[in-house]
């Protein structure tokens, strides 16, 4: 650091620091609390392993929906000028400040069995969300979908349109272009995108218990084990929460520069 | 395989209005001012906004005729340079040239080889693997050139081809861009500020000023008789707007001149700016345009000093430094201008 560089306030370093604490603190003591011992025993049990791998393939799954329903959303949202593109921009962006078990509640509403939607699904092609692994995976979607549909929209608004028509001038068809210029150079924020998203569904709590329901083996990923298990076996509770801990840690790090400069 | 262009189109502040005729096998440098409209009159051509009105046609075939015509720019045969090259950076240099070929349907392998040879034909055969961030300004105008080449276009856009590299690289790198352009056989149009690319590369000259194109023709005809300050500025010559009456011309800026060959109506008057003496006194003898006015502006350019006098007479004059010395010249200064009469062309408006 330059030398000359001013020094910031100190008050402001102190409150600083208090606010860190804030965070710091409830993460030393779950890592103080957890039984180390105990750990690897706690998260190989049968129980423990089925809702890890579920976890894995709903947050996969969830993560590439949004990859896939997402992508055209996001360039729609930042490209074309259909009326009402705030509203729209609002309903899809919704999930991420709604309370998740509103949104459990709402993909009830329309998915559930006795819903028009869910009751047709149900009768044609025979597909069943609530109490079924599709659901889990549907309400993550729903909830980590938005942190992608916000990290692409923002790449596509500020990446330079004049590449485009030059892929155009050069004879590429507009599907060409989105595909061979687009994708590629908005590259690193869909990955950060994606992996926002997949962290995110992998947190997934509300939306998945009170639309899919709390089943073992079909509907019960991590979070949902962490709050089955506090009641009975804390130790285990602990294990399974310093995965997704750690997990989340993980990719908020890796991503920070990368989300900070997209938004 | 003529490209014609006369339309209409409103971009925010621009009002673009131009009647542009570009034959095969020529040159058309389009010169003017930032903001006078010149990459959207390009950016027309190319298909990558559409005009208002009037058409625009190449080797007779219709591109944009509102409201019944509208080719899309991937179906446009046009080859575009753009400003700053825009180079895809996630591919490399080879695949940036093959990227046209592959585009109009070439196999993957057809438009390799065929971006190759074309790197080879630039001089960048050995930056073929290299990423554009990895080329020099140079290289990487090169690779845009052979880019715009691959496609077999039709006609030719350079937007500011030369603008972004240094000094050196410029001299030579436009050397070679005059082969290139002697070779294609369609024709070409060139935008750029800097007259000396237009001198350089260009058959003729399109003078564009707020959307309008204020002069046109050979790089002869527009120097020899600048019909705008703009072009007068270009080529460093004074210009005077005024009406004459036989050897007298009043400029519209109240100062009067005596002329050596009789005109009459409104005319443009240039005189060179060496050919305005300065003088601390009175000047004697044979000189009939004299006048007392005063310094506004002192501009050392190069090894002569360019000399602002005031209004009315509001000339440049040049001189050497150490003339200047010699004079003492200073703004503010009250001094003698003299032009002698047979140093004025006058030509009607």
């Amino acid at each position: 650091m330059n030398r000359a560089r001013r020094r910031p306030p100190a008050l402001v370093v102190v409150v600083a620091v208090v606010a860190v604490a804030f965070f710091a603190i409830p993460l030393v003591a779950i890592l103080q609390r957890a039984d180390w011992a105990t750990v690897v025993h706690d998260l190989t049990t049968p129980e423990a392993i089925a809702a890890l791998r579920l976890s894995l393939v709903c947050s996969v799954a969830a993560a590439a929906f949004s990859v896939l329903l997402g992508t055209p959303l996001a360039w729609v949202l930042a490209r074309t000028h259909v009326p009402g593109r705030p509203f729209v921009r609002g309903v899809v962006l919704l999930p991420m400040v709604l309370p998740p078990v509103v949104g459990g509640v709402a993909l009830l509403a329309a998915f559930s069995l006795r819903s028009p939607i869910g009751g047709l699904l149900h009768d044609t092609l025979g597909i069943q969300f609530t109490f079924s692994t599709a659901g889990a995976i549907m309400a993550e979607t729903f909830v980590a979908m938005p942190f992608y549909v916000i990290t692409v929209e923002g790449a596509l608004r500020s990446m330079d349109l004049r590449f485009e028509e030059a892929a155009a001038v050069l004879g590429a068809r507009r599907f060409t272009v989105f595909s061979r210029v687009t994708m590629p150079l908005i590259a690193p924020s869909v990955v950060a995108g994606a992996l926002l998203a997949w962290a995110r569904a992998l947190g997934e709590f509300g939306a998945t218990i009170t639309f899919a329901g709390n089943i073992a083996g079909r509907t019960r990923t991590l979070p949902l084990a962490v709050y089955l298990e506090l009641e009975s076996d804390q130790e285990a509770a602990i294990a399974l929460s310093l995965v997704l801990l750690v997990v989340s840690l993980v990719v908020l790090v890796s991503l920070r520069d990368r989300w900070l400069r997209s938004t | 395989m003529t490209l014609r262009a006369a339309f209409r189109l409103g971009l925010g502040e621009l009002d673009l209005d131009v009647d542009v005729t570009v034959p095969a096998g020529t040159v058309t440098a389009v010169l003017g001012p930032n903001g006078a409209g010149k990459t959207t009159l390009l950016r027309a051509v190319a298909g990558t906004i559409a005009i208002d009105s009037g058409s625009i046609s190449l080797d007779g075939v219709t591109l944009d005729e509102p409201p019944a015509v509208f080719v899309e720019p991937e179906a446009r045969r046009v080859g575009m340079v753009h400003q700053d090259y825009l180079l895809f950076p996630h591919l490399s240099a080879l695949d940036n040239v093959a990227f046209g070929p592959r585009s109009r349907g070439s196999s993957s392998r057809a438009a390799r080889t065929h971006a190759r040879r074309l790197l080879d034909r630039v001089g960048v055969g050995g930056q073929a693997d290299a990423k554009p961030r990895a080329l020099s300004g140079g290289q990487a105008q090169r690779v845009a050139l052979a880019r715009a080449l691959a496609t077999d276009p039709a006609a030719l856009l350079l937007d500011e081809p030369l603008s972004a590299l240094d000094a050196g690289t410029r001299v030579e790198v436009r050397r070679d861009l005059r082969g290139y352009l002697a070779e294609f056989a369609g024709p070409t149009i060139m935008v750029t500020h800097d007259p000396v690319d237009a001198l350089a590369l260009a058959d003729h000259v399109a003078i564009l000023e707020a959307g309008r194109l204020t002069q046109a023709g050979t790089i002869d005809e527009v120097t020899s008789r600048p019909r705008s300050r703009y072009v007068a500025d270009l080529i460093g010559t004074n210009l005077v707007h005024g009406t004459a009456g036989g050897t007298v011309l009043h400029a519209d800026t109240g100062a009067t001149f005596t002329v050596a060959e009789a005109a009459s109506g409104a005319v443009f008057a240039t005189i060179a700016p060496a050919a305005v003496a300065l003088h601390r006194h009175e000047p004697e003898g044979s000189p009939r345009n004299r006048w007392q006015t005063r310094i506004e502006h002192l501009d050392l350019l190069g090894d002569r000093v360019r000399v602002r006098l005031a209004p009315p007479v509001g000339l440049v004059a040049e001189v050497t430094p150490a003339a200047a010395a010699e004079l003492a010249l200073g703004e503010g200064d009250p001094i003698w201008a003299s032009v002698k009469a047979t140093e004025i062309t006058t030509y009607p408006r």
